[in-house]
């Protein structure tokens, strides 16, 4: 049973489980150092999922497919940053408002554009490849760990260390802390807020949109109605159990990644009693209970600065 | 010329005593978002005029459809009474789904595994376990965000999530119908525990009537008693709230507590009123068109009654269509969706504002 577990093609598939995690957690963590919770990733992966797959469909090419996505997603997290900046919106509930619209508007496309209201599968679908390392084909154990992966998956990896770069060596890493922590302060040091907000906003839309790309054309060759199926609240669970950081989200989405690989396993096993479900809700347990952890270090960090 | 300008404006002040800005841009979202309903209609269907007769005029033809369209508003109006009582006391309670499962679920093992009992207790019974796992599945998020300021949005979100896949792992093993069914639910519950029609002359559920009740309830709690001004005040202004004295982490529990007792309930109703029977995800989504419901009523609970009816005919009236046309119900998604952006962002409410202003500023000229 734990060969079962632990054989490389189960790492393959925890690696692939991950990734879109990994990414919109990362997104959502720009918006939440910035000072705004952002929870319309759903939304914004859907949207890309969609548009990505029809792109490709027509183009034949996986580059515009995932260009098309980003541009769509950066489009509604735009929309989204200029609602709550410009109209004052409430961040949450126009967050709510594009994944409810995601949901919706890519049904009716479903619909309008292809005569079906369950899933689109086109014919042919140039799929975002996967990655070789030559150099590695001779290491016995790391070709099989690190070999096969799609492109996307190292992506993530760059980003996320880009990411952890961004936040402890640039200014614009900084302007961002300092927006997020105290706005007002920051604006009369002559940061641009507004500049933050968008920005980091567009940040998330395209690492969203990475990510729904990656749901229709990497992972599969198919689009279903609401195909995201709640990843987007995953990724806000991730980035939480991460503390709003880049390593710690990297971590945390690895751990969703083996959780959710771990109750499919179980799915495959016969006579198991623990339902698959158990498993599936650890991440979001861990998560509570972390916060919980954050909160009370947070409380006894406060009580010593007093 | 002048005249009718004046009399222009006398209309206009009438209007306005009776519809503040804030109903006006209510109203005019929502004719909005049906115009662009009926034009992507008109876009997408071979036949829209059956399309739109479906959507709009059919509800009211059977009185089946009619009762459909009261047992489809209930849950909104209690989920949407709900949100209201969070939004007024300004917490962001996400997690309604949650806390209408953890209710639906408590009432359903309440109502298979407590026996013996007279029926009117054993129905007592079960409502009480409703409103009491929703309402303590509820305070989790609320304990923790008094007590240790944790983001209740995030909590209440994960405590979806916790529901959903607890229930879901319970059902497909240890509480599933032992009579070897292959669906994923529990037994079906007792006759004489449902809730019938209110009368044969009148086949509504009697949910609705429920619901209508504890709208009137909260009403009367939230614009009426001092623990409810207490409730809004906070809402309105944390900090002069404190300064005024009033114990805040006190109306956090309130505030949650209640919400999620009303989620509870609201799942017993539908169980007993609807299916009768605990089934996996058996109303996904239903926690988000609470929030719709108290956004749209300005987190009004009796303003929520209208907006919920509205919802429940706009949903019937969207099943009525996919089921005479190729136009899926996720169409009544679509228009929601376009209400709420138009709500949420105060676009609407600052443009007749700035309108009013403008002809006041001319008349005075």
């Amino acid at each position: 049973m734990f060969r079962q577990f632990f054989s490389i093609s189960v790492f393959s598939v925890l690696l692939r489980q991950m990734t879109p995690v990994l990414l919109s957690a990362l997104g959502c963590m720009f918006c939440y150092r910035a000072g705004t919770f952002n929870m319309g990733m759903e939304g914004y992966m859907l949207f890309s999922a969609f548009a990505s797959i029809s792109v490709n469909a027509l183009t034949q090419s996986w580059v515009l497919g995932l260009l098309a996505g980003m541009a769509i997603s950066i489009l509604f997290a735009l929309l989204h940053a200029f609602f709550v900046h410009k109209y004052k919106a409430h961040t949450i509930i126009v967050g709510f408002a594009i994944n409810t619209l995601a949901s919706a508007l890519t049904i009716f496309l479903l619909q309008a554009l292809y005569g079906s209201s369950g899933s689109y599968i086109p014919d042919t679908v140039d799929p975002i490849p996967t990655l070789t390392l030559p150099f590695l084909k001779s290491v016995p154990v790391l070709d099989g760990l690190l070999n096969g992966h799609s492109v996307v998956f190292w992506l993530a990896i760059l980003l996320t260390i880009a990411a952890h770069i961004t936040f402890k060596k640039t200014p614009y890493g900084m302007h961002i802390i300092a927006v997020g922590e105290n706005c007002q302060a920051a604006r009369s040091v002559g940061i641009n807020d507004a500049a933050i907000l968008y920005s980091t906003f567009v940040i998330c839309g395209a690492l969203s949109g990475i990510a729904g790309a990656f749901f229709s054309t990497g992972a599969t060759k198919i689009f279903v109605r609401d195909m995201i199926a709640g990843l987007g609240f995953i990724s806000i669970a991730v980035m939480n159990l991460g503390n709003g950081k880049p390593i710690g989200i990297l971590f945390a989405s690895l751990l969703y990644g083996a959780s959710k690989t771990l109750s499919l396993q179980v799915q495959t096993l016969p006579n198991m009693t623990v339902p698959s479900q158990f498993i599936e809700m650890i991440p979001y347990v861990l998560t509570v209970i972390m916060l919980i952890v954050y909160a009370l270090v947070e409380m006894r960090r406060k009580k010593a600065a007093s | 010329m002048k005249k009718t300008v004046s009399m222009r404006s006398k209309i206009w002040a009438v209007l306005k005593k009776v519809f503040n800005d804030d109903l006006l841009s209510v109203l005019f979202a929502v004719v909005f978002s049906l115009i662009i309903g009926c034009g992507l209609i008109f876009i997408i269907s071979d036949e829209p005029w059956r399309a739109i007769e479906s959507l709009f005029v059919l509800p009211f033809k059977t009185s089946y459809q009619v009762s459909n369209i009261f047992s489809k508003a209930t849950p909104l109006i209690l989920l949407g009474v709900s949100a209201s009582v969070t939004f007024q006391s300004g917490y962001f309670n996400m997690g309604a789904q949650g806390q209408f499962y953890v209710g639906a679920f408590a009432g359903t093992m309440a109502a298979i595994y407590v026996t013996g009992l007279p029926v009117w207790l054993h129905i007592a019974i079960v409502y009480l376990a409703a409103v009491a796992g929703g309402m303590l599945y509820a305070l989790i998020a609320g304990v923790l965000r008094a007590y240790l300021n944790t983001n209740e949005v995030v909590v209440t979100l994960m405590l979806n999530y916790i529901a959903t896949n607890l229930i879901a792992g319970l059902l497909s093993g240890w509480l599933r119908d032992p009579s070897g069914s292959t669906a994923v639910r529990t037994q079906y519950l007792d006759e004489s525990l449902l809730l019938s029609d209110i009368s044969a002359a009148i086949p509504i559920n009697k949910g609705i009537l429920i619901a209508l009740a504890v709208a009137a309830a909260v009403y009367f709690f939230m614009f009426k008693s001092k623990s409810g001004y207490r409730q809004r005040l906070v809402g309105k202004n944390m900090l002069f709230a404190r300064y005024g004295g009033i114990n805040i982490n006190r109306t956090i529990l309130i505030s949650f507590g209640l919400a999620g007792a009303i989620a509870g309930l609201s799942g017993a109703v539908e169980i007993l009123g609807v299916h009768g029977t605990y089934f996996n995800d058996f109303a996904s989504a239903i926690g988000g068109d609470g929030l719709i419901m108290s956004l749209l009523a300005g987190f009004n609970p009796l303003l929520v009654v209208i907006s919920g009816l509205f919802f429940g005919y706009l949903k019937t009236g969207a099943q009525i269509m996919q089921q005479n046309t190729a136009i899926t119900r996720d169409f009544a998604a679509l228009i929601q969706t376009i209400i709420i952006m138009l709500i949420s962002s105060r676009m609407l409410a600052a443009y007749f504002n700035k309108r009013r202003l403008n002809k006041e500023v001319k008349e005075l000229v």
